[in-house]
């Protein structure tokens, strides 16, 4: 089966639609794309403003399988912001050691599917073998693989024991060894990096213009980072750096996710040998009075924004979710101009999309009548095959 | 800069035409009638390095519409707020000061029925090609059939 079902997030083609991008063409090279995505298909915006804001909380974490921790968190550090709160710093470790796990794991995820987007299968068997070892990290604080459920109002629900600590310590140090690998891939395997150097070009000007995010905007020399630029959940007492490239391209993108995995390593490790004493959470009114909040948190793909609206109630008047898939879509239009067919797949992948790739399709049209629609499958297919024939040097 | 110097610099510039209310660290909020919106957040770009755009939420708020448009300079998150009539729901494009808004814009129209004049791009987004015309999801009249 091609593709990867990646667990659905905010920004998704609704599923049936046929058309999701338009690549206009001059034989082999994109002159120029459109994409056409859904995001409130699920209408969730709406539906925070008929649930509590607990509710909101489930519901915030099924914005996205990969990146959940990524959604409950500014969720609920802007209800804790609009009633005064003061969070206890051990539940707020706790937050960080969830969402910098989710990164880990998530950029793993991303590895692979680079990796099979360029028909470098071995790597996507590694990386999500590797990814396993994560989950089952994740699994050892929250007792789940994906939508951990950590994140309550007023603090965390779940408290970490001295022997889970230890544990943790020891897989981490698994997980670091094994990236080390995929760091001497990303640097030094010439097939690997001819595949992906030069390609997917996004000038530094271009990613400050179109506001792009994340590792997006870190490859192409944008040092933002929200975790280091507006710190929320103790970052600011944590050790890291913020990992940039000035390559533009998508090796940059690999190698700026590739040493921020080594950042990840470094913040877990920090976090179990640095966790506060103390309690897990403070109690929470159901009713919060009213007022407008807003948080920005660093999520795998970039720049995750929630905007809350409170209105005295135990519901949120308004909540204003923008996903950071979202933010990349108008820099990745510009990436893909002037490319080559065969070089769509791992463009589009670049971006490391929050949205189920398999059943995408694609409509290839030019000037001189041709209007073909191909699934993701025949696009990767044709792809191997063309850059077999066409081998950069 | 700090929020002081921020407001100071605001105010300096604009006087009583930006209304500066500062939340919490990093968090600023500055009102403007729609008529200023984009001289100011020109201004912001041009003179105070407010280059990035996050979003921009729209408010259902009655009477009118409440648009926010949430800009930082890396550090604070300046949210630049106008309103516009219900009856008369027009806001000016700002992708000529900050491209990369164009897809939150085209969400508001989808949205909320605002209509931004000059959008260069006015297609429906996020609402599916066979959703009906003049019907806004996110305003308060819309209501969602009981099924929770």
């Amino acid at each position: 089966m091609p593709g990867i079902r990646i667990p659905i997030g905010p920004q998704h083609p609704a599923l049936k639609e046929p058309e999701s991008f338009t690549f206009e063409l001059d034989g082999e090279q994109v002159i120029n794309a459109e994409v056409r995505m859904g995001y409130a298909h699920r209408g969730i915006e709406k539906g925070f403003e008929d649930r509590t804001f607990i509710q909101g909380i489930y519901l915030a974490e099924r914005i996205c399988g990969i990146c959940s921790t990524s959604h409950t968190t500014p969720f609920v550090l802007n209800a804790e912001e609009l009633l005064k709160l003061e969070v206890p710093r051990r539940a707020q470790y706790i937050r960080a050691l969830t969402g910098e796990l989710e990164r880990v794991h998530s950029h793993l995820l991303w590895l692979g599917v680079a990796g099979h987007e360029v028909g470098f299968d071995s790597l996507f068997m590694y990386t999500w073998r590797d990814r396993e070892h994560v989950q089952d990290m994740l699994e050892v604080i929250s007792g789940n693989r994906v939508h951990y459920g950590i994140n309550t109002i007023g603090g965390v629900r779940r408290d970490i024991s001295t022997e889970q600590i230890g544990r943790l310590k020891e897989m981490n140090k698994l997980a670091l060894a094994r990236t080390e690998y995929y760091i001497r891939l990303c640097t030094a395997e010439p097939t690997f990096i001819s595949r992906i150097k030069d390609v997917g070009r996004l000038s530094k000007q271009d990613a400050l213009d179109l506001c792009a995010v994340g590792p997006m905007a870190r490859a192409s020399g944008v040092k933002r980072d929200v975790r280091k630029d507006d710190p929320y959940c103790c970052y600011d007492e944590m050790p890291f750096d913020v990992i940039t490239a000035d390559t533009c391209d998508i090796l940059g993108r690999a190698v700026v996710r590739v040493f921020e995995l080594i950042q990840c390593y470094k913040l877990i490790d920090f976090i179990l040998a640095n966790l506060p004493e103390g309690d897990i959470k403070i109690r929470a009114p159901r009713r919060i009075p009213p007022g407008e909040a807003i948080n920005r948190y660093e999520a795998p793909r970039g720049e995750n924004i929630h905007f809350m609206k409170s209105n005295g109630t135990d519901k949120p008047d308004r909540v204003k979710v923008r996903a950071p898939t979202y933010a990349n879509i108008p820099a990745t239009l510009v990436t893909l101009k002037n490319c080559f067919v065969a070089d769509i797949p791992i463009i589009v992948a670049a971006i490391d999309p929050c949205f189920c790739c398999a059943d995408r399709m694609i409509r290839l049209s030019d000037r001189k009548g041709r209007d073909d629609r191909w699934s993701w499958g025949q696009l990767q297919h044709y792809s191997r095959e063309w850059l077999a024939r066409n081998r950069r040097a | 800069m700090t929020e002081t110097e921020l407001q100071a610099r605001i105010t300096e510039r604009w006087g009583a035409k930006a209304a500066f209310t500062l939340a919490r660290p990093r968090r600023v909020f500055v009102s403007v009638a729609v008529g200023e919106l984009k001289p100011v957040m020109r201004w912001l770009k041009s003179d105070l390095g407010f280059y990035h755009i996050s979003t921009i939420t729209g408010l259902d708020s009655g009477e009118n519409f409440e648009v926010l448009y949430h800009l930082h300079d890396g550090t604070i998150e300046l949210t630049l707020r106008t309103a516009v009539p219900r009856a008369n729901p027009h806001i000016p494009t700002v992708t000529d000061i900050i491209p990369g808004a164009i897809l939150y814009e085209r969400e508001l129209q989808d949205m909320f029925g605002l209509v931004v004049d000059d959008i260069p791009d006015p297609r429906r987004y996020v609402l599916p090609e066979d959703w009906p015309q003049g019907v806004y999801p996110l305003r308060k009249d819309y209501k969602v059939n009981a099924g929770n």
